[in-house]
């Protein structure tokens, strides 16, 4: 299994900021950042609402010498102990639709913050159209019209998950969201 | 005491003596900026020096890493000249250490805001580093941020494919398609 998505550059930092440090839950923050990266959104959260937040830093690769998880967070993501973790990150260039549904899968509480980018040529990932009923065939044929509506097919696959409101911050073809699971 | 007057005078590199306890620091990074600035737009910025001593060498009050680069990096020679900004009365050790600890520190700071209307690539050019742009740009918040509910509609997906010379009638079929609730039509054309 290939790492698909890798972290975004943090060209809309400040929004994403902010959606964490409104929407993270009261009490201690136990976050699973899945593309730390160098760790620059939840320092800044931290730096923004004054709490004490634990980060668990996941990512292929890391410069800045601070500990983390190094690997495909899919497969730290399937066997880690999610209770642990009020909140999970996933701040992923591209549709972290792998790491969602092991979160869905694994019937993880808690609150969950998502990049979604969907480049203009992107497809939309195979596994969520045929959650939604589309078949392979279909997509091949005329994979256009998935390209057009890849945000309204990702909103309803959240729905089909149970989810059933998400604070979003958007611009052209990237979301920023957050929502409770479970 | 009386507050000095500044005027510019032309001043021999080696008239400046270096302060031995000046504070600042210089990473290879920042001198390479320096002089990249220093090879473009050349000492836009006077150097400042007290008024000269018996020997007629002047103590550097503002200026030590552009002294050090102008020579490392052969932009000049120590017989060179400089512009210097100098008082009309001699600034004891003191006013000294002050002004030149003041003109370090007493400056404005960048607005995050207006810093980020300019383009990143720019910016880092002229020295910004990645770390510290995203660090500003957490206060430049621009999306607004809305809840919205999200809906399963589980469906039955159905793909009819059309020869594009039927496109015209298929026209009218979905438009009456359309007309029914629960009824999505998508449709496009193959690449």
């Amino acid at each position: 299994m290939a790492q698909t998505d890798k972290k975004t550059f943090n060209s809309y930092l400040a929004d994403k900021v902010w959606l964490r440090a409104r929407n993270i839950p009261k009490g201690e923050v136990n976050v699973l950042d899945c593309f730390a990266g160098k760790g620059t959104i939840w320092r800044a959260v931290q730096l923004v609402t004054g709490r004490e937040i634990n980060t668990l830093p996941i990512d292929t690769t890391n410069s800045d010498g601070f500990f983390y998880l190094p690997g495909d967070n899919r497969s730290f993501l399937s066997i880690i102990d999610l209770s642990r973790f009020n909140v999970v990150d996933l701040d992923a260039y591209g549709i972290p639709y792998d790491q969602l549904k092991i979160l869905f899968d694994r019937g993880y509480k808690g609150c969950v913050f998502v990049t979604f980018i969907q480049s203009l040529y992107g497809q939309m990932n195979m596994g969520l159209l045929s959650d939604l009923g589309f078949s392979e065939e279909m997509v091949k044929n005329i994979p256009t019209l998935f390209r057009k509506s890849g945000w309204s097919y990702f909103c309803e696959w959240l729905a089909l998950h149970g989810v059933k409101t998400i604070r979003v911050r958007g611009h052209q073809r990237k979301h920023y969201l957050f929502f409770k699971m479970g | 005491m009386k507050t000095p007057n500044w005027s510019i005078v032309q001043v021999k590199l080696s008239d400046l003596i270096l302060w031995d306890r000046n504070p600042v620091k210089i990473t290879k990074k920042e001198a390479a900026d320096i002089e990249k600035s220093i090879r473009k737009f050349g000492l836009a910025i006077p150097m400042v020096a007290n008024a000269p001593l018996k020997d007629g060498k002047r103590r550097l009050v503002d200026g030590h890493q552009r002294h050090g680069i102008l020579i490392a990096s052969k932009i000049m020679g120590l017989n060179s000249t400089v512009n210097v900004s100098v008082p009309d009365r001699l600034l004891t050790e003191e006013e000294c250490d002050e002004i030149t600890l003041r003109l370090r520190k007493n400056i404005g700071s960048l607005d995050p805001v207006k810093l980020n209307e300019f383009d990143r690539n720019f910016l880092l050019d002229i020295g910004f580093e990645e770390a510290e742009l995203d660090e500003n740009d957490y206060k430049n918040e621009r999306l607004k941020e809305k809840e919205e509910e999200v809906r399963a509609r589980p469906m039955v997906r159905v793909l009819i494919s059309i020869p594009i010379d039927l496109a015209l009638d298929a026209k009218k079929i979905i438009n009456k398609l359309e007309e029914f609730k629960g009824i999505e039509v998508l449709y496009g054309a193959n690449d």
